[in-house]
């Protein structure tokens, strides 16, 4: 089997052919939560960006000090303190952008992305390799997040950033700026995506048992059930 | 247990170092925090003191201000900033005030709400320039009365924390409401008007305690207590006692209002007392109902009693959406007192409300719909 992982495909499967939010499915929380705004979503994406790269580094920095028994712990007090570290940042200097992120900023200490790639790929790989994922997974979430609050604030709000477009002010269509529309657009993305993948998106059961945080106490029952997913394929 | 050892220490090293990594970036950051969250409020607060800009907190335990006062300011130009919590038709009413150094109003607005219809979040406006002396002039909102008083209320006590904190004194109660307390301390400054039913010879106006512990006649001017017993609380030519028996008496009975008989539309509820006079609920159509596209499409409610003679004992006005400051006068005890007395040949004998004709016709067509169901309905009894 090829090789593929160099540094340049580590850094782009997680912006395209493992994104991780239209061909995963992680992190659908504040996918729908802070896309209504352009602004709110590119701001989400970028912290999220930030704490993947630091807590994907530290991961793999202390993969091998770290015992398995305690992994979980270790991963969610990294994970954690960055966040915390994140917010305090955010809150002094970027105080707009913490008041626009709210709630969802302290939320993506439980993001299943940081939590997943930590467990799947810096507990396995090296500190460079592990901070250049967590950059391509960061890039690949804001883009997500950039596409899905690009549609919501232009045709829901008529406009883009904060900013009006007044021609469009009459055919905005304001349940896109709602909850049910957020799933709405979010499932649209992912069937274009599958249609122009012609289903070749990778398929989140690859990912059942081995990436799973809770594999260790697991009686497999979730990997018999991608094992007959892929059977009936 | 080596494996179990290395996990505890290895679990508590990561704890410690992340601690202290925290608390560094917590020693950097905080004070920048502490300035951010400072110069947020100060925002809040500018909204309400123009022209100011650093607000410093009094400690409002060392004064005896209202009991709405939360939190209190001074300002840079001589001003005051108070945070108020009151309750209107729900609790958690919250509303933050701005007074100048001539103790007026120049900003109030409200930071929180709970209430249904979200009339107060415009009602800040109507207070700016009032002081302690006119600031009761200021009209509640028709439909949220409830919640406009109390916002009112708030600001009232906002005005008074800061006569309180010059030095002076403050007294949230009104004219009326420190008579009646007068007149019978032992209500705790709760009371209820009574809607008079049966003619009591002497006395224009009755407060019933909302504790049971007395009432309070108003005649000609003067608050009067008296007991339960009917014993007068202080020297009157009133004949306390009947007018006592006669209030604990009275009863209404509701009537049939006969269909095809021509009563008018207007008389939406009718009883009888136990004297046999006529008590009517009445809808006019005032501004409120009839004035156009900014009208509230809503009636005057008012509520009539008209003796056997023809003549009306007393009346009432229940609610009213006319036009703030015009039309809204109509349910002021000035304006609706003047038809006490009054029969069907002299009812439009009084003064109108200036500038607002079509409220007072409206009310007085209401009245006169009223007389006209007395002469149809004489012989309803009881449903």
């Amino acid at each position: 089997m090829k090789n593929k992982d160099s540094s340049l495909s580590v850094l782009i499967k997680g912006i395209i052919t493992e994104n991780p939010v239209f061909v995963l499915v992680l992190g659908t929380c504040p996918t729908l939560a802070v896309t209504n705004t352009v602004i709110g979503a590119i701001s989400m994406g970028l912290a999220a960006t930030l704490v993947l790269i630091c807590s994907n580094s530290v991961i793999s920095l202390l993969r091998k000090v770290i015992p398995d028994t305690v992994r979980i712990p270790c991963y969610i007090l990294i994970i954690a303190s960055f966040v915390t570290v994140v917010q305090m940042l955010m809150h002094a200097y970027l105080p707009e952008f913490y008041e626009l992120l709210g709630i969802y900023l302290a939320l993506i200490t439980v993001n299943c992305i940081i939590l997943g790639r930590a467990e799947m790929y810096a507990s396995k790989h090296s500190v460079g390799k592990s901070a250049l994922d967590g950059l391509g997974m960061g890039l690949g979430f804001t883009l997500a997040l950039f596409a899905m609050s690009f549609i919501r604030e232009v045709f829901g709000s008529a406009s883009f950033a904060g900013i009006a477009i007044p021609f469009l002010e009459t055919y905005k269509i304001a349940f896109l700026t709602q909850a049910p529309g957020g799933f709405f657009v979010f499932g649209l993305i992912i069937a274009i995506i599958n249609a122009i993948s012609h289903g070749r998106a990778v398929k989140r059961k690859s990912f059942s048992c081995e990436g799973c945080p809770s594999a260790a106490s697991c009686s497999g029952g979730c990997s018999s059930v991608g094992k007959a997913e892929e059977v009936a394929e | 247990m080596t494996k179990s050892f290395k996990s505890i220490i290895v679990l508590t090293v990561a704890c410690l170092i992340m601690a202290f990594a925290l608390g560094a970036v917590n020693l950097l950051t905080e004070d920048t925090i502490a300035q951010n969250e400072t110069e947020r409020a100060n925002l809040a607060k500018r909204q309400v003191r123009p022209g100011a800009e650093e607000f410093k907190a009094v400690n409002i335990e060392k004064y005896e201000f209202p009991e709405t006062v939360e939190e209190f300011y001074t300002d840079d130009i001589g001003g005051f900033v108070a945070v108020l919590l009151t309750s209107g038709y729900q609790s958690g009413l919250k509303i933050m005030c701005g007074i100048d150094s001539e103790e007026k109003v120049t900003g109030a607005v409200c930071l929180a709400s709970n209430e249904t219809l979200g009339k107060e979040k415009a009602y800040g406006s109507n207070l700016l320039g009032k002081n302690l002396t006119d600031i009761d002039t200021v009209d509640t909102v028709g439909g949220a009365t409830m919640t406009t008083a109390a916002y009112r209320g708030a600001v009232k006590d906002a005005l008074g924390a800061v006569s309180i904190y010059l030095g002076g004194s403050y007294d949230a109660r009104s004219e009326e409401e420190k008579l009646l307390d007068a007149a019978l301390p032992s209500a705790d400054g709760r009371f209820t008007e009574w809607f008079v039913i049966e003619k009591i010879e002497g006395v224009e106006r009755v407060f019933t305690a909302d504790n049971g512990s007395g009432y309070v006649l108003y005649s000609d001017g003067k608050y009067v207590g008296a007991d339960n017993s009917g014993n007068a609380l202080s020297d009157t030519d009133i004949d306390v006692a009947t007018a006592v028996s006669t209030v604990k008496g009275a009863s209404l009975t509701e009537i049939n209002i006969p269909e095809g008989a021509g009563v008018a539309p207007s008389v939406v509820g009718a009883y009888r007392s136990g004297s046999g006079n006529l008590v009517l609920d009445l809808e006019g159509s005032g501004y409120g109902k009839s004035g156009g596209k900014h009208a509230s499409g809503k009636p005057i409610s008012i509520k009539l009693c008209i003796d056997k003679l023809g003549e009306i004992v007393s009346v009432k006005t229940i609610s009213q959406y006319e036009t703030q400051g015009i039309g809204s006068e109509c349910d002021k005890y000035s304006f609706y007192s003047q038809l006490f007395g009054k029969t069907k040949e002299n009812y439009r004998e009084i003064d109108a409300i200036s500038s607002a004709t079509v409220t007072t016709d409206g009310y007085l067509d209401a009245v006169g719909d009223g007389f006209a169901a007395h002469e149809i309905m004489k012989g309803e009894s009881a449903l």
